[in-house]
Parts: C-alpha cells; structure tokens; sequence
C-alpha cells in the first residue's frame, strides 16, 4: 500500500483520496466493495477543506486552536 | 388542530380535560401515523397517567403551569426516564434505559406539558432527510412522496400534521431548520449554549443545539421561555419589541445561489414586508460551511470510532461511508476550520452592527422526493443529501440563534426562511417573527388529510 502524502489534506490530488481510502481501509477493516464509498466521501472533503484553505490564506494565525468556541 | 396555548388555555378554564387532550391525541397518532412514521415510541400509558394526574392536581387546586395539558413529543435522541434513547440506531437498541428525563423534558413537564412519545430522526441525527435505514422514511405531511427534512424529520412531521403542537429537536448543521422549512412549521435553534443538552445524544460536541418546533410563533416563544433560563425569558417584552423599529438585512450571495425560484420569492415576501435591505453579503459563508461540514465529519467519526471499527455493519450505510472518511480528517483541517470559525464570528458580528435581524432561505428547495439522490442546483446535479444545509450550516457554525419560518404560500410546497439574530438576542428573531406571521407572510398550514 502507498503511503500517506505528507503535504497538507487541501493539498492533495483527488487521486490521493484513494490512498487515503485504502488506508482507512486497512486501519477499519473495510472489504473492498465498501472502499468506493469511502473514497467518494473523501472527495467531498477534500472539496471543502481546498475552499476553507483558501479563505484563510494570507490571514494572519488565529492564536492556538480551541474547542471551546463562544458566540 | 388546536395550538399549544389554546389547548392550555381550555385545560386552564375547564373547557376541557387533559386526559381528553392526551386521549385525543393518542387516537390522532394512531390514525394518521402510520402514513407518516413520525412516531418511533409512544407512550400511551404514561401519559395517560400523566394527564389524570395533572386534572386530578388542578382540581385540588394546583396552579396550572404555562402548558398544561399540552402534549408533546422528542426526537429519540433524548433521554426519556426508562426508556432506551435510540438516536436513530440500532446499536444503541440494547443500551440501557435512561434514567431520568433530560432536563429540556423535565422542564416542559414542570409546565404541565405531557410527553406522548418519541420521534423518528436521521441515524444519529447526520443527515437532512430522515430516511433512515432502521425505522423507515418519515414523510411529509404536505406530499407523503416526499421528506420531511431532517435530521428531526419525525419531529417536524408530527407538528406539521397537527399529531402534537409542540416537539423537540437538536440542529447540528440545520437539523431542525431544514424539516421545518420543509414541513412547513416554526422551529428554533437558540443560540449555541442556551438551552440545555444535557440528556441529548451528542454528535458533534462543538455545534450541537436543541429547540422546539411549533405552529405558530407564541406557541414557540411559550417553549422557549419554558425550556431557557429564568433570565433569558423574551415573553414579557416581545410585544414592544415586535412593534418597534426593526433593522432587517436580506442576505444575498451564498444565501440566494442556486436557490429555486420559489425559495428565492418566499424570501423577497418576507423581505419586503419587513423593510429589509436586499442583497447583504456575508463574506466567508461558503467557507463556514465548508469548516462545518469538515468539523462535523470529524467530531463525528472520533465520538463513534469505536462502533465504527466493531460494529460497521450496524450502521445506516449513509452515515457509516461518511463517517469512516471522517476518522482519515487530519488535525491541520480540524484547526483550520476552529481558526476559520472565529473570522466569521466577528465578521458576522460587523454584519450586525447595521441590522437588527438578517433573513435567508431555510433551504435551497421544497422538499425532494423520498429516495431522490440528487437535485438540480444552478444547472447542475448535486446530492441531496450534502446540499440541503447549504444555508443553514454557516450559521449555526457560528451558534447565532435562528427562527426558521414557514412562508405562506398556499397551495405549493412549504418552503421558508431563517430570521437570523445576534448571539443571545433569540428576542430580536422571535420579534421579526411575530410581525411577519401579524403581516401574514409566514404561517403554519395546515396539511390536507390530517387532524
């Protein structure tokens, strides 16, 4: 099996999300015919997570991540 | 189909009895839920018990609470005492019972209002449709083909269906907005932090909320200052607040794209009876549902990794394919979208500083077909399932409190819009509220074929 990329998730190439998919599979023990599904959500994320890397670029840190969140 | 206080009201002045009421409505959710698979649980019994004990405590004189004798209903992700809280799974059906009412009931009760039963929702409530693999599709009772949103779909249906006149649900990305614009009722989501979800199954710590559903806006606002702390309370000042000068702010941009020409003119209605200025840009909403849709993904495959690994095949295969993706979010995206939800914070926060209230479609669409994939937004198809939250998602990421409202448009399908306040001013959108539903423009109608 590939490895993981080691660039950044919003980085990577939809080609990528199938590594990705094979490992999940591997780690959760996913048969085969279950893989497309997973990597088809991986897509998606991917998909978000290059829209959110690009809102955010060229802002300064927003200070350590917290889960604590106040509206 | 009777409100909430109106039927409180009746119990109050001896018109009526609450075990009439809840005899009723136990005959009204055996007739018509069968067509509508709202119900997952009732509680027939207990609340029959319920009613006799309150009339018999009204006729020794006890002090009748604000919604005596109101029956309602939960989403089965609440802690009912000694029953199982579902969540929509089956994994969950061998857990042990609850042993006491979460406190959102408890409070509900302590006002008279008498539990019924439990409703159907999305497993685990990650979902906008309530089709859930376990317990069957809940319908709409607008058109039984279609859904009924979700993932509080069960609770939205049976307050549209006039089986209760009051539910409750939890909203993560949307889910009780988007079933009640699709059925065509009220809902609220508070602001993130007001209501109590102690004794509410959890999916994603970071932006879960819990709000009722109603038929009108006092029957909502009556919940709310039952459910909210003693000082949170907006019955006592809406009225000066619903009549005095309302700064109303139509957003535009994210909230309006792809939008189906009736969504789009539900929400000029609305807009334009309140004297609102079109086309407001909340810069950064794609994002914030982009950071929602990510944290999601993630809080929600670390809270069911173990079941994820042991017991795949017991879950709804929707939620199980997303969540599985879920455990591969690395930490850097998880922060990006914690980091990207402050920005938006205080840009909304700006956005405020000129409107009172800003208003936005409740969905992009009425409600799709049961089994319906995918949709066609801007020309293009995209799934159902991932786009009906399109535009509640960025608000709730940010936990601002929401009146989801349904236009009054007889004759086609619901559709509806969010009144959108500042953090805790939960007034402001129930006032905005109340001068649309005193205008006309947004009612709750009744379905036909129902109670």
């Amino acid at each position: 099996m590939k490895p993981a990329p080691e660039r950044p998730f919003w980085d990577l190439d939809e080609a990528d999300m199938s590594t990705l998919a094979a490992i999940a599979g591997e780690r959760l023990s996913i048969g085969p015919d279950d893989l497309p599904a997973v990597e088809e959500n991986l897509r998606v994320l991917l998909g978000h997570a290059r829209i959110l890397a690009v809102a955010m670029a060229g802002r300064p840190p927003a200070g350590p991540p917290s889960e604590a969140f106040e509206p | 189909m009777k409100g909430a206080l109106e039927i409180a009201a009746d119990v109050k002045a001896g018109r009526t009895s609450a075990e009439a009421v809840i005899r009723q409505t136990l005959a009204d959710i055996e007739q018509y839920n069968p067509a509508l698979n709202a119900f997952t649980l009732v509680l027939a019994d207990q609340a029959l018990a319920d009613a006799r004990r309150l009339d018999g405590a009204l006729a020794s004189g006890a002090v009748a609470g604000v919604l005596a004798g109101v029956p309602f209903a939960v989403k089965n992700l609440f802690d009912i005492q000694g029953v199982t809280t579902l969540a929509g799974s089956i994994i969950r059906r061998d857990a042990p019972p609850a042993t006491r009412d979460a406190p959102l009931i408890a409070r509900l009760k302590a006002a008279g209002a008498i539990l019924v039963g439990a409703l159907n929702m999305d497993e685990f409530a990650y979902g906008f449709v309530t089709e859930n693999a376990h317990y069957g599709p809940t319908h709409n009772p607008h058109d039984l083909a279609r859904v009924a949103g979700g993932s509080s779909g069960g609770s939205a249906s049976a307050t549209a269906a006039g089986l209760v006149p009051l539910a409750l649900g939890s909203d993560t990305n949307g889910s009780i907005r988007v079933p009640a614009g699709l059925c065509g009722v009220f809902g609220l989501k508070a602001t993130f932090g007001r209501l109590d979800r102690e004794g509410v199954f959890p999916f994603v710590d970071s932006l879960d909320h819990a709000g009722p559903f109603a038929r009108s806006v006092a029957d909502l606002v009556a919940a709310y200052d039952v459910m909210a702390d003693p000082g949170a309370a907006v019955g006592p000042n809406l009225e000066a607040l619903a009549a005095g000068p309302l700064r109303v702010g139509v957003l535009g941009g994210w909230f309006t794209e792809g939008a189906f020409p009736e969504v789009l003119e539900s929400l000029a209605l609305a807009g334009e009876a309140l004297g609102g200025t079109f086309g407001v840009e909340l810069p950064g909403a794609e994002a914030a549902r982009s950071a929602a849709f990510c944290l999601t993904n993630y809080e929600g495959a670390q809270l069911h990794a173990a079941d994820i690994l042991a017991r795949a095949r017991e879950f709804d295969p929707a939620v199980r394919d997303r969540l599985r993706a879920g455990t591969m979010v690395p930490n850097d995206v998880v922060n990006l979208a914690r980091a990207w939800r402050i920005v938006f914070r205080n840009e909304l926060k700006c956005s405020f500083a000129g409107y009172d209230v800003l208003l936005a479609p409740t969905t992009p669409c009425p409600a799709p077909l049961i089994g319906q994939a995918t949709m066609m937004l801007d020309g293009q198809p995209v799934s159902v399932r991932r786009n009906l939250g399109a535009y509640t998602q960025p608000i709730s990421f940010v936990g601002l409190p929401v009146v989801a409202a349904p236009v009054n448009r007889p004759g086609i399908l619901p559709v509806g819009v969010q009144i959108i306040a500042p953090a805790w001013r939960e007034d402001l959108a129930f006032a905005a509220a109340l001068r649309l539903e005193r205008l006309g423009v947004v009612a709750a109608h009744p379905p036909e074929g129902f109670t």
